[in-house]
């Protein structure tokens, strides 16, 4: 018998409190007699004024009623179903990747299916399901009764691989909101078994756990990376894995930008991984690596990879006269310059970086903007120079941009006082003069400098091209990771131009998704391969990327059930698979039993009563 | 009247819905068939009574001139004629009249006590005091006696003087309209009936004379020969050999005084001694005073064992 709420046999405690109450209340039977004439006559002892308990049946249906109310106040469940008794199950799916792998009989996860679509099937009267997958995340898919019976199979049937990992907690929770209260409630979690044994202390209703699959081999490109050398090849590294007892022969090919670089012979002992490594001449855009794993679970046989690099920047210099800071960014590889005068300077759409040095535009364009030494009048507020030569102070917002920029011993020269309005945020100060500033304006992501660089000794030190990097590329959106595991998310953000993005997944099928400016939107992948990516401000396409998606991952790629079918009170790993009941609340029977114990006891004193009436 | 154990268990809702109510009719005191029987009984009277000659049928020791005699006096103006004893004249030449004994009537009055303490207790003995009040006052109206009922709570009888047996439908009525009172006050209702009956009668005092009786006072107002005492001692079973034991609060039905004791078998046998001794005293006090005493149990039938115990008794004939 389990406890669902074991406080509730503080309860108890009343029984006493009835006990002495019915001390208290012990008095002597009152009994009327025709006359004390008789009585009075009889020389009595005097009566004892010592309470004594008098065990009576009064007393034992009070105290029956009393232990029978703490009981159903904890919540007894027995772990045996009454005939009949209306029941209410979750059903755990577990939707991670390796639920993909084919056995006989079908793919584990078409198994799962099955399963649950019997589970629905049985269904009678009032009994309700609650279907959840448990895959990176856990969502609740349908629920209803036996009459929404095929509304819930065809929502079983939408079921699919998730990805990596799987939220069980999450699952869990999903399945108490909905179960905790109703009578007869349980939860069935079909999975594969090939995740560590879930801590199930926390879980509140009955579990049973029906792990479907058995030992399988399975082979997988686990990590798949490819970097840019300093001699302009690429460097690509995998790792591959061979989980089963027999030793795996078999092939790899290597793509590069679509076209079969090589192929080779590989040979993986049981339950190890194989490293290989390849150097690449040229600069490419996109690995691929492939392997005749020969297995169960193809979607883990291949991996794709972007090459690791920065996205271009097409910027803009709209000065006069500025050579070091054309260095330093000519120095950045992922730079493209050009420079303008600032009487020839127009805004231009194709431009990323805008940088105005000893000018200002007639408005901020959009994209990226620095802005050194801005002149009176204009964008922004300026109330004239002044020198700074006292030591800088860093501000917390500036200390993830100028962290570890050593700006000891520079002087500034004369700088623009500027009264930094609400939207840019000071990093940077000499004093209480600002020297770095940051902000958003619209769809312009700004940086201004407030000192001159010519008369600054900064354009000699090491940290200018330091600072003048971190700002370039801090104006920019953040790259794009090289590929993403399934199942896992991406926050997403935009260049700040952007108005919507195109996402279009392998299958063809494209997303249109509105974006504000600056504010980052989550991307979830659902399907293995190359997803397409563009950013588009207005009619004017942005940017436009490639994200691979790869299923190999060294948690889901081992299918081996780590343990076996089980209720939530065994030893997961030790239990082998058996029927199990649903165990069944008490609390509704023992507040039963309680009011007929109270009808009893009325009972009981009308036929005391009757006598004394007479 | 239901009562509590406690004042909470009152309290409770469920105490309280379905609470028996009284019944709303009482079962006949008599049937006919009873009542025919009891005509053939009578009150057992005694001769030294007073009551108006020729009228009833109980004995008396008033001499009348009669056919059948018993004795002579000396004949005198105005003396009926036929009941001179013409032999006596032929031996003695004196006329002389025939004398022989005639049957009376008597004052019936029935003292019922209606007490608190009649109403306790299994079966009911206020009920059994007014069947014997009803069978008594029948068969004395049957028989040609002026019957009157007190009870213990009122100065003024409930029923009488009548006499006639016409009215017994009248005195049942009023029987069966007895509801209890308060205490028996004995004496005050003795002094009623001294009042009204002067010449004196027969008295029958129905109770279970659970009060301190003034028997002594009693037989001062309504003392023998002229009147003829009968006490019916109402006796419950429950009440020589109560089955009570244990720690106990027991409360007087009439004066609500209380008293807690510890009753073991002990003090039980010394209950049931006293209340043999209070019985026997009041059989002995009665007896010195002329008054007949008859203990009755309340769980006996009447017919089939109170009227034979009456008469084995001498109170009924």
């Amino acid at each position: 018998m389990n406890l669902l709420a074991p406080l509730g046999l503080l309860a108890l405690l009343t029984l006493p409190v009835i006990v002495i109450l019915h001390m208290m209340q012990s008095r002597r039977r009152r009994t009327v007699v025709p006359s004390l004439l008789l009585w009075q006559q009889v020389p009595l002892r005097p009566a004892t004024r010592r309470r004594r308990l008098r065990f009576t049946f009064l007393l034992l249906l009070h105290m029956l009623a009393a232990l029978l109310l703490g009981l159903a106040l904890a919540q007894p469940q027995i772990p045996w179903s009454w005939p009949g008794a209306t029941r209410a199950t979750a059903i755990i799916i577990d939707t991670s990747t390796s639920m993909a792998l084919a056995e006989t009989g079908g793919s584990r996860i078409e198994r799962a299916r099955q399963r649950a679509a019997t589970l629905i099937s049985q269904m009678r009267g009032a009994d309700r399901i609650v279907l959840i997958s448990a895959g990176p995340s856990a969502r609740l898919i349908d629920q209803g009764s036996s009459a929404d019976s095929a509304r819930l199979l065809a929502a079983l049937r939408q079921i699919t691989i998730e990805g990596v990992g799987s939220d069980l907690f999450g699952a869990f929770t999903i399945a108490e909101t909905f179960l905790l209260d109703q009578p007869g409630s349980r939860v069935i979690w079909l999975t594969d078994g090939a995740l560590p044994p879930p801590d199930l202390n926390t879980l509140r209703l009955p579990l049973q756990v029906e792990v479907i699959g058995t030992r399988q081999p399975n082979r997988a490109i686990v990590t798949l990376a490819a970097y840019p050398n300093r001699i302009g090849a690429t460097d690509v590294y995998a790792r591959l894995v061979n989980f089963g007892d027999q030793p795996f022969r078999g092939s790899v090919r290597l793509l590069i930008d679509g076209q079969l670089d090589r192929t080779e012979q590989i040979s993986i002992r049981p339950d190890s991984a194989l490293e290989l490594t390849w150097t690449l001449p040229g600069a490419a855009q996109q690995v691929r690596l492939e392997m005749n794993g020969n297995d169960g679970l193809p979607l883990d046989d291949s991996a794709t990879v972007n090459i690791a690099g920065q996205q271009p920047i097409r910027a803009l210099l709209v000065a006069d006269d500025a050579p070091a800071l054309a260095r330093a960014l000519q120095a950045m590889p992922e730079v493209r310059l050009q420079t303008v005068t600032p009487a020839a300077y127009a805004p231009a759409s194709d431009v990323d970086l805008s940088i105005f040095v000893n000018t200002l535009p007639s408005r901020w364009p959009a994209g990226g903007v620095l802005v050194i030494n801005p002149p009176t009048g204009g964008l922004l507020p300026i109330s004239g120079t002044t020198r700074a030569d006292s030591p800088v102070t860093l501000t917390p917002a500036g200390e993830t941009l100028l962290r570890d920029v050593n700006f000891g011993g520079i002087t500034w020269g004369q700088v623009a006082v500027i009264d930094p309005p609400s939207w840019l945020t000071p990093l940077l100060f000499n004093g209480d003069i600002p020297l770095i500033m940051r902000g958003r304006f619209e769809r312009s992501e700004v940086a201004v400098w407030s000192f001159d660089l010519t008369a600054s000794s900064l354009s000699e030190r090491l940290a200018f091209p330091l600072l003048v990097a971190r700002t370039a590329r801090d104006l920019m959106p953040p790259q794009l990771p090289t590929s993403m595991t399934l199942g896992a998310s991406l926050s997403y953000r935009a260049d700040v131009r952007t108005t919507h993005v195109e996402l279009t997944d392998p299958t063809g099928t494209t997303v249109r998704l509105a974006l504000q400016p600056a504010i980052p939107t989550i991307l979830e992948p659902t399907h293995i391969g190359i997803y397409q990516i563009r950013e588009w401000a207005e009619d004017q396409l942005v940017r436009e990327a490639q994200l691979p998606v790869n299923a190999g991952a060294i948690d889901e790629s081992d299918p081996t059930p780590r343990f076996a079918s089980a209720t939530r009170n065994g030893t997961l790993a030790a239990v082998i698979a058996q029927p199990t009941a649903t165990p069944q609340p008490l609390w509704s029977w023992l507040i039963i039993a309680t009011i007929a114990l109270l009808v009893g006891e009325w009972l009981y004193i009308q036929r005391r009563l009757q006598p004394e009436a007479r | 009247m239901i009562r509590c154990e406690s004042q909470w268990m009152c309290e409770m809702w469920f105490a309280t819905i379905f609470r028996r109510k009284p019944a709303t009719t009482e079962p006949l005191l008599f049937d006919e068939t009873f009542l025919r029987r009891l005509e053939r009984l009578s009150l057992q009277t005694q001769r030294a009574l007073r009551g108006t000659p020729i009228a009833g049928q109980h004995p008396s020791r008033q001499q009348m001139p009669a056919t059948i005699f018993t004795d002579h006096r000396p004949y005198v103006h105005g003396d009926d004629p036929r009941y001179l004893d013409w032999h006596a004249y032929a031996r003695q030449e004196h006329l002389l009249v025939r004398l022989g004994e005639v049957e009376q009537d008597v004052a019936v009055s029935v003292i019922v006590d209606t007490s608190r303490s009649m109403t306790v207790g299994e079966p009911n003995r206020l009920r059994l005091a007014i069947q014997l009040t009803g069978a008594i006052g029948y068969l004395s109206l049957s028989h040609g006696d002026l019957v009157t009922v007190l009870t213990g709570g009122q100065l003024a009888p409930v029923f009488g003087p009548a006499r006639g047996k016409t009215l017994s439908v009248a005195l049942l009525r009023v029987l069966r309209a007895l509801t209890p009172t308060s205490q028996l006050d004995l004496a005050q209702a003795a002094r009623v009936v001294a009042r009204q009956q002067p010449q004196g009668g027969v008295v029958v005092v129905i109770s279970d004379l659970l009060t301190p009786l003034p028997i002594e006072e009693l037989a001062q107002h309504v003392p023998a020969p002229r009147w003829q005492v009968m006490v019916l001692h109402l006796l419950s079973l429950a009440e020589l050999a109560p089955p009570l034991h244990g720690p106990l609060e027991l409360v007087d039905s009439e004066t609500g005084e209380r008293l807690e004791i510890d009753l073991t078998e002990e003090e039980l046998a010394v209950f049931r001694t006293a209340a043999q001794t209070w019985r026997a005293s009041l059989a002995a006090r009665c007896a010195a005073r002329g008054m007949a005493y008859a203990p009755i149990m309340t769980d006996w039938p009447l017919e089939r064992q109170i009227i034979p115990f009456l008469r084995a008794r001498r109170f009924l004939g």
